[in-house]
C-alpha cells in the first residue's frame, strides 16, 4: 500500500545517506514506515 | 528507572500497529509473552478484553512492575515511546527517538505522518466500509499513499 516510490520519497527528503528514514540511524521513523511496507504484500 | 518484571503483548498478525510494537521490542531485545487477541473473529470486542481494553484496539501491552503491581499501556505511539525511554539506555541498538530535540521532532514528524494520516486510511476497517460502498480498495489506497508521502 505504501508504494516504493513514496517510500523513495521520504527517504530522500530526511536521511543523509538514503539508508534510513531519518538521520544514518534506525528510529522510529524506520519502524512507521518498514511497518506500513509490510502491508504491500497483503 | 526500574525495568518491569513481565511484559505481555496482546497482539494479531494482522494488525499493522501492533507489528510496529513488536518490532521496537525486538530492537531493543525486550522480552514478552504475546496473546493473540483474533480481529477477523471480533475477539477484540469480548468482554474479556473490553475489560483490559475498553478502547477495543489492538495492541494493548500489560506491564507487570517488579512490586508486583500490573497496568495497561494501549495506542502503539504511546507504547513504542514508553519502550524507549525504558530500555533504550540498555539496548544494543539505542534509542530510536533521538536525543536532540530538533531531531526528535523530526522523527516524530515522520511517525505522525504514517501512523497518524496515512495509516487510518488503510486500516481493515477503512478498507472494509471503502468496498462496501463499491470501491477498489487496492486503488483506493495506492491513491491515499501517493497523496500522503509525495503531494501527488
Amino acid at each position: 500500500m505504501l508504494t516504493p516510490q513514496a517510500l523513495e520519497a521520504i527517504v530522500k527528503k530526511t536521511s543523509t545517506a538514503g539508508r534510513y528514514a531519518y538521520g544514518d540511524s534506525v528510529t522510529l521513523a524506520d519502524v512507521a514506515i518498514a511497518t506500513q511496507m509490510g502491508t504491500v504484500s497483503r | 528507572m526500574a525495568t518491569p518484571n513481565e511484559l505481555t503483548l496482546y497482539t494479531y498478525f494482522r494488525s499493522s500497529a501492533s507489528a510496529r510494537v513488536r518490532t521496537v521490542m525486538e530492537l531493543h531485545g525486550v522480552k514478552r509473552t504475546d496473546k493473540y487477541v483474533h480481529l477477523l473473529k471480533a475477539d477484540q470486542k469480548s468482554a474479556e478484553y473490553t475489560a483490559l481494553n475498553p478502547a477495543q484496539t489492538l495492541p494493548l501491552l500489560e506491564i507487570k512492575e517488579a512490586d508486583g503491581s500490573v497496568w495497561h499501556l494501549s495506542q502503539c505511539i504511546a507504547i513504542m515511546e514508553w519502550l524507549d525511554e525504558t530500555y533504550g539506555p540498555t539496548s544494543p541498538t539505542g534509542y530510536l527517538l533521538p536525543r536532540d530535540a530538533r531531531d526528535r521532532a523530526q522523527v516524530r514528524s515522520i511517525v505522525d505522518l504514517v501512523v497518524g494520516d496515512l495509516f487510518p486510511m488503510l486500516t481493515m476497517g477503512t478498507l472494509n466500509k471503502v468496498k462496501e460502498r463499491g470501491v477498489d480498495a487496492g486503488e483506493w489506497a495506492q491513491t491515499c499513499s501517493k497523496q500522503y508521502l509525495t503531494g501527488e
